[in-house]
């Protein structure tokens, strides 16, 4: 167990700039998910803090100690990869062994620690298969039992549930998180399933294009989202996304169509400024005799069962999308009304993509 | 449901094939007939008579101390071959894949050797360790080491091993390259992480998923060893000094032509036949298996 800090990494490939400067503290036990678009530097850190890549500058330390220049086998981690990297050629007994055996511990131990990683991941009964004998779901197993015998400070996880089918993928979703209820090692897992972020973090780290965007709880990501890239990366169907600009008095925003949608807190120094305005489909509610904020022109009905996807226009380029719970009867060209509860609308700066 | 592709034209097929059977049969079966034709025949010194002695062709040749010795240098020379030639180019091909700046220039240099002709290379190296012009024989001398392959058969042997072996190594560096690119990284990568170093990466992990490569060309290279090396031990020996290096093969084409006994070099070319035949079944059966790891 231990802490893990990164202090103004940077990572260069050559000339080409990947990472530009994570600074992050993630504390003893915690699971961390790093997510972002593909090809925005996840891997990267995470093969950083592992030891496979060499970090161009700034500090990583490893349970108070700076691991820069530690070998991978020396910094007490390990690692799931997304291939899962079992050894072809080693049962599994052995491939879970084979860090044990390395490091000196006696048989008997080691057949102790790998029954016991056996039963938690209930793969008792293929330990003398190899793993082409195996399902991916299999595999997927054998690798974390291979992390989770080390008994290792941190384990580092990446995109270790990409290959497996959605179902299986939500099932071995919830059994990393019972894992990791249980045996409490700092975790770092890499995704760009914005699910399994939200399911599996304790805290969230966002990244995009080499930057972290914004870190803190999957909650306080998905209703205070710091930058315009945090709000529409995170929630299921996306946040809609419409220009507007903030009236005189700071207290209300005109969006397209004429509608004016009041502000919770006034925003005196936005006041007049153009703006990109985000809410959330599923804070769109049917106006049911209240009086409504917005009139929906529809376009477009998905029923869900569980709920209902409307598509929809308020006047020209104002598209919009709303969830609605239930299966509502709405048709093709009616006109919705709808209410949007005030400290439900974001407002982000036209330029930076800063949260106002 | 099977689709079944084929010639509506009946003679088509026949005729593609051709070629291939004319070739086969023009240069491996009928040579391969008259050999096993000839290995139960004898004939006079001076080719005029010829007549059927079964198997005592055999039987001389198993009872002929030249014969036993040329087994005995066949095996030395094909086993040093193969394994100076595998261990070099293995240790070749790890550095190759970790070099990367100028790694294309390398492997191309690597791959030449392989195109030199086997006399041309025979010859090279005769010049090189010539007793009298060689530059190595002289660089030896200079050390204190009395090269002369020419008398000496333990340096003679030394010498058309490291001829063929340099001749051969081209060929496992590809195979041992292209078999360590196969190795996806992140196989290598868990190994570190699991806490092996760069020596024990190679002995746990890499070599035994290069166990099949390593297989199929330990058998080629025997193959090479006791089959085309004839022109190199022609060039740079010719079986000598006092039979020091003279190889099956090299036998059979010095009794055949030099000796003229025609029937017992026949029965030779069929012992060696068996020999290719019994590596080429072991080989197949290997390949078959070798998925399986
Ligand atoms: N060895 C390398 N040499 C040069 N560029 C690299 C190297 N490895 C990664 N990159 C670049 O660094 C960037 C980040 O790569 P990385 O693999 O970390 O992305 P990722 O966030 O993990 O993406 P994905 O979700 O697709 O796995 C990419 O633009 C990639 O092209
Ligand atoms: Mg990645």
């Amino acid at each position: 167990m231990a802490e893990v800090s990164l202090r103004g990494v940077k990572k260069r490939f050559g000339t080409t700039q990947v990472i530009h400067g994570v600074d992050c503290q993630i504390s003893d036990g915690e699971f961390i998910v790093i997510v972002g678009p593909s090809g925005c530097g996840k891997s990267t850190l995470l093969r950083m803090i592992a030891g496979l890549e060499e970090v161009t500058e700034g500090d990583i330390a490893i349970a108070g100690k700076v691991v820069n220049q530690v070998e991978p086998k020396d910094r007490d981690i390990a690692m799931v990869f997304q291939n899962y990297a079992l050894y072809p050629h080693m049962s599994v007994y052995e491939n879970m062994a084979y860090g044990l055996k390395i490091r000196g511990v006696p048989k008997a131990e080691i057949r102790q620690r790998v029954d016991r990683a056996a039963d938690i991941l209930q793969i008792g009964a293929l330990l003398e298969r190899r793993p082409r004998q195996l399902s991916g779901g299999q595999r997927q197993r054998v690798a974390m039992g291979r992390a989770i015998v080390r008994d290792p400070a941190v384990f580092l996880f990446d995109e270790p549930l990409s290959n497996l089918d959605a179902k299986l993928r939500v099932q071995m979703r919830v059994e990393i998180r019972k894992l990791h209820q249980t045996l409490r090692t700092t975790s770092i897992y890499v995704t760009h399933d914005q699910v399994e972020a939200m399911t599996l973090a304790d805290r969230l780290i966002v990244m995009n294009a080499g930057r972290v965007e914004q870190i803190g709880t999957p909650i306080t990501l998905y209703e205070d989202p710091a930058t315009l890239f945090v709000a529409g990366f995170l929630g299921s169907p996306a946040m809609n996304f419409l220009s507007g600009a903030v009236a005189a008095d700071g207290q209300s925003v005109a969006l397209p169509g004429g509608v004016q949608a009041p502000l919770a807190t006034a925003h005196a120094a936005a006041a007049g400024r153009p703006v990109t305005v985000g809410i959330r489909p599923e804070h769109l509610d049917l106006a049911e005799g209240a009086p409504p904020t917005a009139t929906m022109k529809v376009d477009l009905v998905e029923l869900l069962g569980a709920d209902t996807i409307v598509h929809g226009r308020i006047g020209d380029g104002g598209i919009l999308l709303a969830r609605i719970d239930g299966a509502v009867p709405i048709r093709t060209g009616d006109d919705l009304p709808l209410v949007l509860a005030p400290e439900r609308v974001h407002l982000f700066d036209r330029e930076t993509g800063a949260r106002i | 449901m099977r689709v079944r592709v084929g010639y509506s034209n009946k003679l088509l097929p026949y005729i593609l094939v051709a070629p291939q059977i004319v070739v086969t049969v023009i240069f491996f079966l009928w040579p391969a007939s008259q050999a096993l034709y000839q290995s139960v025949q004898r004939q006079d010194p001076f080719g005029l008579r010829t007549r059927f002695v079964g198997l005592e062709n055999f039987q001389t040749i198993f009872e002929d101390p030249g014969y036993l010795h040329s087994l005995q240098v066949t095996a030395v020379f094909s086993l040093s071959v193969a394994a100076l030639a595998l261990g070099l180019a293995l240790l070749l091909a790890v550095s190759a894949d970790r070099v990367i700046r100028g790694a294309t220039a390398y492997k191309t240099l690597l791959i030449w050797p392989y195109a030199v002709a086997p006399a041309v290379a025979g010859v090279l190296w005769m010049f090189l360790f010539n007793p009298t012009i060689g530059s190595v024989a002289f660089a030896l001398k200079a050390m204190g080491h009395d090269w002369n392959h020419l008398l000496d058969g333990g340096q003679a042997m030394v010498l058309v091993v490291l001829a063929a072996t340099w001749k051969q190594i081209s060929y496992n560096f590809i195979f041992f390259l292209a078999g360590l690119q196969a190795i996806p990284k992140s196989l290598i990568e868990a190994a570190a992480i699991d806490g092996a170093g760069r020596n024990r990466r190679f002995w746990t992990i890499i070599l035994p998923l290069l166990s099949p490569t390593a297989f199929f060309l330990l058998v080629v290279n025997i193959v090479y060893a006791f089959f085309d090396t004839f022109g190199i031990i022609h060039s740079v020996t010719s079986g000598g000094p006092a039979r020091a290096t003279e190889i099956l093969v090299y036998k059979v084409y010095y009794d055949a032509f030099e000796a003229l006994d025609l029937g017992g070099s026949a029965a030779q070319s069929v012992i060696l036949m068996v020999i290719v035949i019994t590596l080429t079944v072991v080989q197949f059966r290997w390949i078959e298996r070798r998925v399986h790891y």
